[in-house]
C-alpha cells in the first residue's frame, strides 16, 4: 500500500472484541475504523473445532459498509522461538477470507513457549538472532496477506538479556529489513518510563517515525509498584500530551486506537467510552489545526 | 558464563513462571537475577489473573465453590503450575474441571463433575448422568450461584442428581434415602 504523506489528522479507531451491539452502535458514530482481535473473538465448537464466532463475523461485514477493519493480533506469538501459533494463522485466513481487512498486526512479543500458552506477553531480546527469526516470520506474514503488516512495541515486563541494539534500533532494523510499519504504543513507553525510567525523548528521536502508520492509546493501573499495560479505562492525559507531541512528526500514521479490554467496558460505560472518543478526537483534531497553522508559516 | 540462546531463556522463563526448578545451568546472574525479580512475580501473577478470569466465567459453580472455601487461589495457582492450559476459555475450563475432579476434597468434586455433566449435556451430549450428593443439591447449588453461605450442616443428607438433556433444567434430584436412615 502507498501512504502518501498527510496533512490530516489521523482517523480515530477503537477496540471491538466482544458482542455488544449497543458498544458497537456507541462507537460507531465516532471512529473511523474497529480494531478486531481474531483469537479474542474465536470459539470452540462442539466438535472441538476453533472458528471465529459467526454474529461477530457477521456485524463486522455489516460494518465494513461504512468503516474499515483492522485485525490486532494477541496470540501470534511471533517471538516464539519454535515457531509462532499455527492456531492463530488459521484464525486469521478466516478473518481475511470473510472481511475486509486493511492491515494486520501483532506484538513484538510471545505467548507461547515449548507449545504452552502462558497467558502473559513477554518480550523479546534484542539481539541479532531475534532479529532474523522475527524478520522471516514478517517476510511470511506480509507474503501470505496481501495487506500490510505492523508490528507493535511493548511494555518491558522481564529484565532484558543479551541487547544488543536498543529498543528503537532494533525496531528500525525490523522495519528497513522488513519494509513493515509499526505500531507505537504510546502507553506502552510511558508504563517503561515510569518503571524502568525508560528514556521516551531518546526513543523517539531514534526511532524512524515514518514507519509509524498507527499509534495505541490506553491506560492501565499500578500493580506493586509497577504501571500496568491493562486497558482499562480512559486514556492517562500524559499520554495524550505525548501523542500530540509525536504526530508532527509521525506523517505517516493513519490510525489513532483507543484500546479497552471488553472485560472494562461495562466498569467505564457506554457513555465514558463515547465522551472518551471524542476527548481523543478533539486532541488529534487540535493537532490537525496546529499542523495547518504552522503549514501557513513556513 | 555460558550466554543463553532464545530457546534456552524463554524454556527458562517458562520453568520460573510455572515455579519450577530450573534446567538450564548457564548464566547463573540473570538467572538469579530473574529469580527473585518483582518483574517475574508480576509476569505470574498477570498469567494467574487470566487464568482466574477465565476459569470463573466458564466454571461458575465450582469457582464459586473454591471462593466460599477459600481455595479457588491456591487451586488456580496449582492449576497453572502443573498444566498446559489451552488460550481458549472453552478448553482451558474443561481441562480445569478436570483437574478438580481429582482433588482430594470430595465436595469439590461432585461439584465439578456435576458441573462438566451438565455443560456437556448443555452442549448435546445424550448421556444419562448420575451423580452422588452427600448434601442437598438445589440448597447448595441456591448458595453457590448466589454467593450466599454454605450451611452445610443443614443440607446433609443422601442425593442423586440425574443430569439427562431430555430433562427441562437437564437434571432432576433425587432423595435416596433420609438422613435418619442413614445414621
Amino acid at each position: 500500500m502507498d501512504i502518501a504523506k498527510k496533512n490530516t489528522a489521523p482517523s480515530i479507531c477503537f477496540t471491538y472484541d466482544n458482542y455488544d451491539p449497543i458498544l458497537l452502535e456507541t462507537i460507531l458514530p465516532y471512529v473511523d475504523f474497529i480494531e478486531t482481535t481474531p483469537d479474542s473473538i474465536s470459539m470452540i465448537q462442539a466438535d472441538d473445532t476453533v472458528i471465529l464466532q459467526p454474529k461477530i463475523i457477521a456485524q463486522l461485514k455489516e460494518v465494513a459498509s461504512s468503516k474499515k477493519i483492522v485485525a490486532h493480533g494477541v496470540g501470534m506469538s511471533i517471538g516464539t522461538f519454535d515457531g509462532f501459533s499455527k492456531d492463530y494463522i488459521k484464525l486469521l485466513d478466516s478473518l481475511v477470507e470473510q472481511v475486509d481487512i486493511y492491515w494486520h498486526s501483532e506484538h513484538l512479543g510471545y505467548t507461547m513457549i515449548n507449545g504452552e500458552f502462558i497467558n502473559v506477553m513477554l518480550p523479546i531480546n534484542r539481539n541479532k538472532e531475534n532479529l532474523q527469526l522475527i524478520c522471516e516470520r514478517i517476510d511470511y506474514l506480509q507474503d501470505r496477506y496481501k495487506v500490510p503488516f505492523l508490528i507493535e512495541n511493548i511494555a518491558h515486563l522481564l529484565p532484558d538479556y543479551d541487547s544488543q541494539y536498543s529498543d528503537a534500533a532494533f525496531l528500525n532494523e525490523i522495519t528497513k529489513q522488513t519494509g513493515c510499519g509499526l505500531i507505537l504504543d504510546m502507553y506502552n513507553i510511558y508504563c517503561d518510563a515510569y518503571n524502568y525510567k525508560f528514556n521516551i525523548a531518546s526513543f523517539l528521536e531514534e526511532l524512524h517515525l515514518d514507519a509509524v502508520k498507527e499509534i495505541h492509546l490506553a491506560n492501565g493501573s499500578i500493580y506493586k509498584d509497577r504501571m500496568m499495560d491493562i486497558h482499562s479505562n480512559a486514556v492517562d492525559e500524559n499520554v495524550l500530551k505525548l501523542t500530540k507531541e509525536v504526530l508532527p512528526k509521525a506523517k505517516n500514521v493513519e490510525i489513532v486506537t483507543f484500546e479497552l479490554l471488553s472485560e472494562a467496558v461495562p466498569v467505564m460505560g457506554y457513555q465514558a467510552i463515547q465522551d472518551e472518543l471524542i476527548r481523543i478526537k478533539n486532541s488529534i483534531n487540535a493537532y490537525d489545526e496546529y499542523e495547518k497553522s504552522t503549514t501557513a508559516y513556513s | 558464563m555460558l550466554m543463553m540462546n532464545t530457546k534456552n531463556q524463554q524454556q527458562l522463563i517458562l520453568e520460573l513462571l510455572k515455579e519450577q526448578v530450573p534446567t538450564f545451568k548457564g548464566d547463573e546472574t540473570y538467572v538469579n537475577l530473574l529469580k527473585e525479580s518483582l518483574e517475574l512475580e508480576i509476569a505470574r501473577d498477570v498469567s494467574i489473573w487470566w487464568r482466574s478470569l477465565q476459569i470463573e466465567r466458564y466454571c461458575i459453580i465450582t469457582s464459586n465453590y473454591l471462593k466460599l472455601t477459600t481455595q479457588f487461589d491456591s487451586v488456580i495457582k496449582a492449576f497453572y503450575r502443573t498444566k498446559n492450559v489451552s488460550p481458549y476459555i472453552e478448553r482451558a475450563g474443561q481441562c480445569f474441571l478436570d483437574f478438580v475432579q481429582q482433588n482430594d476434597d470430595k465436595l469439590l468434586v461432585t461439584i465439578a463433575h456435576f458441573e462438566d455433566k451438565l455443560k456437556r449435556v448443555k452442549k448435546g451430549d445424550n448421556g444419562n448422568y448420575s451423580i452422588h450428593w452427600n448434601y442437598e443439591p438445589l440448597s447448595m447449588l441456591d448458595s453457590l450461584i448466589h454467593g450466599k453461605p454454605l450451611q452445610l450442616e443443614s443440607i446433609k443428607g443422601s442425593y442423586l442428581t440425574i443430569i439427562n438433556a431430555n430433562f427441562e433444567n437437564q437434571f432432576e434430584v433425587f432423595n435416596v434415602f433420609s438422613e435418619e436412615e442413614s445414621v
